[in-house]
């Protein structure tokens, strides 16, 4: 589904990701965890298509992100890190708005958007204005949105971040429903949320793959505890495996 | 298109939710509106065209300019400023029909605050059933004008937007954009002193303001604003095209796609130097169109 070979991107001259290359397979759910800075949200960035990347190929269900970009944004849903909203529009408004960029219409909008205000905790917030919104709300609005087309490829930027532990609870369980037949693609710095939602774990350190692998490999070939400990190790040890 | 239709409704009505957008309006039609009624009140009776009083006035263009950048400036630069950029450029949408439904959208909000100062005559003729001063056609001509500008002053504040991060920085260049294009040809004629005509202190905006707005529409003038939105537009897809693929080189390749638009603009404005032609307007009462052709 996804192949991404020698992936490179860099700004200016510092290097967000060298060389980086991974293959994720249909109804995978992949976890992008590793400190900050290490390159996470560039390259859900370029995933995304939101940039193109410096060098390298990126294919995505066999599309270019240069080349094919816009099909690419056909099958994909993405939810960014920071909250990016219309403050003056309504919650109801603004996903009319993103469902019918999405090509959805009539009788099957309003009922795919009545299925995600349930889904995602939304209902009595629909005429409320998007700069009224608690950050948690926002997230679930931006959720449904990265919903809303049903998309193949899901792509969440720390979905979970600044959230108390209802809301996040309430994220992390809408996207159980996607697993199946869905590829998810999402990074963290919960190690929890990675260990118990994911099928594989990317470790990304200095914009490099640190390690890529199952969380319970990971965990066995580390001898650590938990996810955290991996992380710890791989890090101290510089990253490369 | 429905993209672009789509793109387009959210932006416009964003905008007509905002209580700065309706304050801009007030003090247009303020401004606007004094201008107007100062033309009526010291131009009663001196042969002056409804038309001219309409858009003649300086402080008219120099309102709609203000407005015009601020208008245009925000559709692009809130999206960067509060990140929806992001949601925009990850959308199933290209760069084109980001642009082209910020274009009309700047476009229609642009028309929407500057009509209702545009029918200051109409309403006069309402109250004033016994005043003949109505001139259709050359009114319409100063609304094609007014047209022209609303869609060149939204591309310019689009590309001034992506060049600069600040909105101020942004607005000023848009505004000057929009200056040199309406107050060409008015400099000179104050140095050389032509406001020393009793009028031309209010009227003498530019050459081609006063030629539209007493009837004559302009072939070279209309191929001049045709061509500056065209290389604007080119250019707005370009810059945001670079904001995505920021590759080695991109910034010489957006100078270079610069220069060659303007030189084939500059050819395209060169026909049609060499092959002018205008449309006048006769007197609208007796006849069914109102304007008649001629070759210069």
């Amino acid at each position: 589904m996804i192949e991404v070979g020698h992936l490179t991107q860099k700004f200016g001259r510092v290097t967000a990701l060298r060389d980086v290359t991974f293959h994720i397979a249909r109804g995978e759910t992949v976890a992008l965890i590793g400190p900050s800075g290490a390159g996470k949200t560039t390259l859900l960035r370029v995933l995304a298509t939101y940039m193109a990347p410096t060098s390298g190929t990126v294919l995505i269900g066999g599309h270019d992100v240069i080349t094919q970009s816009l099909a690419i944004r056909r099958m994909l849903g993405y939810l960014p890190e920071k909250d990016p909203i219309y403050p003056e529009m309504r919650v109801m408004e603004y996903l009319v708005f993103r469902a019918r960029l999405r090509g959805l219409s009539g009788r099957t909008r309003v009922k795919r958007l009545r299925e995600l205000i349930g889904r995602c905790g939304l209902a009595g917030l629909e005429r409320a204005l998007m700069g009224n919104l608690s950050k948690g709300e926002v997230r679930r609005v931006l959720l449904a949105d990265c919903l809303v087309g049903e998309p193949e490829v899901i792509l969440m930027d720390e979905p979970t971040l600044g959230l108390d532990p209802v809301n996040g609870e309430r994220i992390r369980g809408s996207f159980s429903h996607l697993k199946e037949a869905r590829t998810l693609i999402f990074s963290t710095h919960d190690m929890t949320e990675a260990e118990s939602l994911c099928t594989r774990v990317m470790i990304l350190n200095r914009g490099l793959i640190a390690a890529f692998d199952s969380p319970a490999e990971l965990i066995r070939k580390q001898n650590a505890a938990n996810l955290g400990e991996v992380i710890q190790a791989l890090v101290s040890k510089g990253g490369l495996s | 298109m429905n993209e672009i239709r789509i793109l387009c409704r959210r932006d416009v009505r964003s905008w007509l939710m905002v209580p700065s957008f309706h304050l801009m309006a007030t003090v247009f039609l303020a401004v606007s509106g004094l201008v107007f009624w100062m033309f009526a009140v010291t131009m009663a009776g001196k042969g002056m065209l409804t038309s001219e009083i309409t858009f003649s006035g300086m402080l008219f263009w120099m309102a709609l300019l203000a407005v015009a950048s601020a208008v245009s400036v925000k559709l692009l630069g809130d999206d960067q400023e509060q990140g929806t950029i992001e949601l925009l450029l990850t959308a199933p949408v290209t760069e084109l029909h980001v642009i082209l439904a910020k274009t009309l959208a700047g476009f229609v909000l642009i028309m929407i605050l500057a009509v209702p100062a545009v029918i200051y005559p109409w309403i006069l003729r309402a109250a004033y059933p016994a005043w003949r001063g109505m001139d259709v056609p050359m009114w319409l001509a100063g609304v094609l004008l007014l047209a022209l500008m609303a869609g060149l002053m939204t591309l310019a504040g689009l590309f001034w937007s992506q060049v600069f991060k600040r909105q101020t920085a942004a607005m000023v260049a848009t505004f000057l954009t929009g200056a040199m294009v309406v107050f060409r040809g008015s400099v000179r004629s104050w140095i050389g002193g032509g406001a020393a005509d009793g009028s031309s202190g209010f009227v003498a905006v530019a050459s081609h303001i006063s030629s539209f707005v007493s009837g004559m529409v302009d072939s070279r003038a209309v191929v001049f604003y045709v061509t500056a939105m065209a290389v604007l537009l080119f250019l707005n897809v370009r810059l945001l095209q670079l904001s995505r693929y920021r590759r080695a080189g991109g910034r010489a390749n957006v100078v270079l796609s610069f220069f060659l638009a303007v030189i084939l603009a500059g050819l395209v404005n060169y026909v049609a130097l060499l092959h002018p032609f205008r449309v006048m307007s006769v007197p609208w009462p007796g006849r069914l169109f109102p304007w008649q052709w001629s070759k210069r």
